[in-house]
């Protein structure tokens, strides 16, 4: 039990308003980007992404890297797809939702992707000039454009703000997708059925796993951050800070691993480098989304609803009595025969 | 107060869920490999043996207007290009296209000879730009070539090194890596001269028009000071 017996707000203060059972800095993927993930289907979709990324090791183990690499684009946006239909977040238009994040992130991806390759044709991006537009120009456009899809709901389907960065998360993954499309496939022809797959363990990491998790994070807080009006200023400082963060971030994935590998770093430091830029974003959402949640679920009157996360059904405010997460941030069941 | 009554719905069970992550990442990677598979039998942009020939450093060498005057010896400046690095051992070249061009000593053991050099040349590209690196199927190493040297000519061997490059920034591309190299005599101990010609697939076949004759203008001098010559490795010689 980490709320007060009523639902109250407290000690809550540390406790992660959507996933109680957790630290508020606690950066885990699936708590953070899964908001509305019952307890019980965590682990679920946990097994799911490591079935997936087994799919990947075995195709690059067999030489099939070129099958590897578009396996590991889609198995976190497909992930993600589940989930936003488990959960139920579109609404009645499961079609249009999808389209416009998922579809119109991997389209707005792609571009972003081709319009800097015609800027500056193939390079490996040591020199100044390409250094500059690779890790700093280009972090900043996908910044400024990687939420769009996702905003473009935000008259239309309203809602929580826990949904808004649902929704951004989705337009960043399909982003990743678009971005990896076009990155890769200019060397699909010379992968041929039998290469090997020496050499491309940290592509298909960054492909599958970290790529996917920055753009998805700094798409999901931008999204989160401006799907409504400040309310109040407890709040509102989170909120502003929210562009500076990702994109310092972003900046920090692209350029940090760029010098890494030019002063001759390892792979795995590459990788540790932009994990820890991830969580970086991973946190922040936390608090901005825990914050966000404790200032709107403070006045909810108590009311009939189950929780999806323990399956607790009672008359609550904000929060279960029972776990203590935050009602909102899941798919509230009214009860039957009970007036809310 | 309390009902124990639950009222949850999922939609897909676990099973079904694990399913359709499973599947569709199955269904990718056949996509994926097909695409390799029809795509990697159109021919990868090949450089005509004309074209190569243009590299040839036996060929009337090429007028320059600057030269470049370093240890080992003296190396024009194409049209178009400009001198990105330079240190005792090693001049790298930047020019249109992203191409890039090293001429560059390289310490060897006693032993070296033009066959040992070539498997450090291709070990090398392994190791710092494409682990699948491999001669191009298109061209063959050639052994009848000589570098202009002082006080001799210097045997060498022709390299074609077809790589997929991918940056950490940026999109991945094929690209080929030409390598003129021999092994000479300095002072009693053995150092390699190498020429190396690197860009994009694509690029290439510009490239090599620009550079014709390029390699028969580079006069090596083979005389490498002892001080360099026992620092120096191959990774300078790695074009970027």
């Amino acid at each position: 039990m980490v709320g007060g017996d009523d639902g109250s707000l407290r000690a809550r203060e540390e406790h992660f308003a959507a996933a109680p059972g957790e630290h508020v800095a606690h950066p885990s993927p699936f708590s953070t980007l899964f908001p509305h993930l019952h307890h019980s289907k965590t682990h679920q979709f946990r097994l799911a992404l490591l079935v997936g990324l087994g799919v990947v090791i075995a195709l690059a183990s067999f030489g099939l890297v070129a099958g590897a690499l578009l396996s590991a684009m889609v198995i976190v946006p497909t992930l993600y797809i589940v989930y936003i239909f488990e959960s139920r977040v579109y609404g009645g238009e499961p079609v249009a939702v999808l389209g416009t994040t998922v579809g119109g992130g991997v389209i707005l991806g792609a571009v972003v992707a081709w319009v800097f390759h015609q800027m500056l044709g193939n390079t490996t991006g040591d020199d100044i000039g390409p250094l500059v537009i690779l890790t700093i120009a280009a972090p900043v456009v996908q910044v400024a454009v990687v939420a769009i899809p996702a905003l473009i709901l935000r008259k239309r389907c309203g809602g929580a703000v826990v949904d808004g960065l649902v929704f951004g998360v989705a337009a960043g993954l399909g982003f990743a997708t678009g971005e990896s499309l076009v990155r890769f496939l200019p060397v699909f022809s010379v992968l041929s059925t039998r290469s090997s797959s020496l050499g491309w363990l940290y592509a298909l990491t960054s492909v599958a796993v970290l790529v996917p998790l920055m753009h998805g994070a700094v798409a999901g807080a931008i999204s989160a951050a401006v799907w409504r009006p400040v309310r109040n200023s407890h709040t509102a400082w989170l909120q502003m800070m929210t562009i500076p963060v990702v994109l310092l971030a972003s900046i920090g994935f692209s350029l940090g691993g760029q010098l890494i590998q030019q002063y001759g770093g390892a792979q795995m430091l590459i990788a540790a480098w932009q994990v820890v830029m991830a969580a970086t974003v991973l946190i922040f959402i936390r608090y901005l989304v825990h914050h966000i949640l404790l200032q709107d679920l403070a006045g909810i009157p108590m009311h009939a609803a189950t929780c999806p996360h323990c399956n607790h059904h009672a008359m609550c405010g904000g929060f279960c009595p029972r776990c203590g997460a935050a009602l909102t941030a899941d798919v509230v069941q009214p009860a039957a025969g009970v007036s809310a | 107060m309390r009902l124990t009554r639950n009222v949850h719905v999922h939609r897909l069970s676990g099973t079904a869920i694990v399913l359709i992550v499973a599947v569709a990442a199955i269904v990718a990677g056949a996509i994926g490999t097909a695409i390799a598979s029809v795509s990697s039998k159109a021919p990868p942009f090949p450089v005509s043996a004309f074209q190569v020939g243009k590299l040839d450093p036996s060929q009337t060498p090429a007028t320059s207007s600057s030269t470049i005057t370093t240890p080992f010896g003296t190396i024009p400046v194409p049209p178009g290009y400009t001198v990105a690095h330079q240190t005792d051992a090693s001049v790298e070249l930047t020019g249109p296209d992203h191409a890039t061009v090293t001429v560059s000593t390289l310490a060897q053991p006693a032993d070296a000879d033009r066959t040992t050099l070539q498997e450090q040349l291709i070990a090398s590209d392994r190791r710092t730009l494409d682990p699948n690196a491999q001669l191009c199927a298109d061209d063959r190493v050639d052994t009848t070539f000589t570098l202009s040297g002082t006080p001799a000519p210097i045997p060498a061997v022709f390299v074609p090194l077809c790589l997929s490059v991918v940056p950490q920034n940026g999109a991945a591309f094929t690209a080929r890596d030409y390598y003129y190299a021999g092994v000479a005599s300095s002072a009693g101990q053995p150092v390699a001269v190498v020429i190396s010609i690197f860009a994009d697939t694509d690029a290439f076949p510009g490239v090599v028009d620009n550079l014709a004759g390029f390699a028969a203008a580079v006069h090596w001098t083979a005389t490498v000071p002892q001080a360099v010559s026992a620092r120096i490795t191959l990774e300078p010689t790695t074009p970027r």
